[in-house]
């Protein structure tokens, strides 16, 4: 019994979803990390908006894994969604 | 966006949906580490292939899984070496072995061998050694190639015998300063009559028959120990390779096995006159 619960817990991946950023794919974001791919992403400083709306998306991710948001087909909805939050009182790309 | 990354071609979202599960579990089997670590490490193999964007073509996902067990290992032994030291480890300063046991230069040798041997092989041969070599099962390799799974076996099998004839080849070549083996290179190389008319000349390849590979160990073995015979008894006639059964315990155990190795080469070169090779 003990081994078959082990060889449940050596295989429970955590999901993750692709997050695609103007039609390619940028990072992968899952229920509690993200890891961002796009190679043009490495070399930027904190403080760089293209970098704040990755890391919007893949919250955006995140939530939709965490049952918080509603999953969508429509693969625009994530940026949609990244746009609205950095329009929100006291949000601002470069903070 | 920089201009100096390749550019994306537009499948990866999908080849990322079909494939990611498919990695990791491989990856997590192959190194047995956590799923976090084969997570991150397919996260790193992800991140490259969108840098270095490889042929679809050709065999990405062999080189996607290399990629991610390559870092899955760095990973796992990164995450040991960073381990705390619990009160009893700073009590008792024991000094362990370096974690790593690996020679990174005997590895550097190997893979620059393995990468010579496979360079040897025809194409066909070659995809399949490589997705053999990562671990690729002949299911695997079977929905890769679009090769039924007797082919994928049978293509196996000639690429083995192929790998064992190059290495056989190779390793004659690189250990000729063993004394052992610089005489074997020259027995190989220029058989004296009495090695001629005891076990003939060394067996050589035809394209890659399955048994070449065997037949010149096994005439090998035997010219070894005719060798050794001849030089533990002083024996040194010019056309027979053994003389009489010595008596003393030693020479005879040398005198048997050699008999016994040209037994078995000399059985094998009748099969092949029947068989007409």
């Amino acid at each position: 019994m003990r081994r078959f619960q082990l060889l449940d817990a050596s295989m429970a991946f955590d999901q993750l979803r692709p997050v695609m950023y103007r039609g390619e794919l940028v990072a992968l974001a899952g229920r509690h990390r993200f890891h961002l791919l796009a190679p043009w992403l490495d070399d930027r400083p904190d403080s760089d908006p293209d970098l704040h709306f990755v890391a919007l998306l893949c919250l955006y991710h995140r939530q939709v894994l965490r049952g918080q948001l509603p999953h969508s087909a429509d693969p625009d909805v994530a940026e949609r969604w990244a746009r609205l939050m950095l329009e929100l009182p006291g949000q601002s790309p470069a903070r | 966006m920089a201009d100096d990354y390749k550019p994306q071609q537009g499948d990866e979202a999908d080849l990322f949906a079909l494939f990611n599960d498919q990695l990791m579990r491989r990856v997590q089997r192959a190194v047995n580490c956590t799923p976090e670590i084969a997570e991150d490490a397919c996260s790193i193999a992800w991140a490259q292939f969108l840098r270095y964007q490889p042929d679809r073509s050709r065999e990405w996902r062999a080189w996607m899984f290399k990629t991610a067990q390559r870092e899955a290992w760095a990973l796992a032994r990164a995450r040991r070496e960073t381990r705390s030291l619990t009160k009893e480890d700073v009590r008792g300063w024991v000094v362990t072995e370096p974690l790593d046991p690996h020679d990174p230069f005997r590895e550097r040798d190997e893979l620059e061998a393995a990468v010579e041997v496979l360079a040897q092989l025809p194409p066909r041969l070659r995809q399949i050694a490589f997705l053999r070599a990562t671990g690729h099962q002949y299911r695997d390799i079977s929905e890769m190639t679009g090769d039924s799974l007797t082919r994928v076996s049978s293509l196996v099998r000639r690429a083995n015998d192929h790998i064992r004839d190059a290495l056989l080849e190779l390793h004659a070549t690189e250990v000729t300063t063993h004394p052992r083996a610089a005489c074997l290179h020259e027995l190989e190389a220029s058989p004296p009559d009495w090695l001629l008319q005891e076990i003939g000349r060394p067996p050589r390849s035809h394209g890659g028959r399955q048994g070449y590979a065997k037949r010149l160990l096994d005439w090998r073995r035997a010219a070894l120990s005719i060798e050794d015979y001849r030089k533990l008894t002083g024996f040194d006639s010019q056309v027979r390779a053994l003389g009489l059964r010595p008596r003393d315990e030693a020479p005879a155990q040398a005198f048997d096995a050699a008999v016994h190795a040209v037994e078995i080469v000399n059985r094998q070169r009748a099969r092949c006159q029947e068989l007409g090779r």
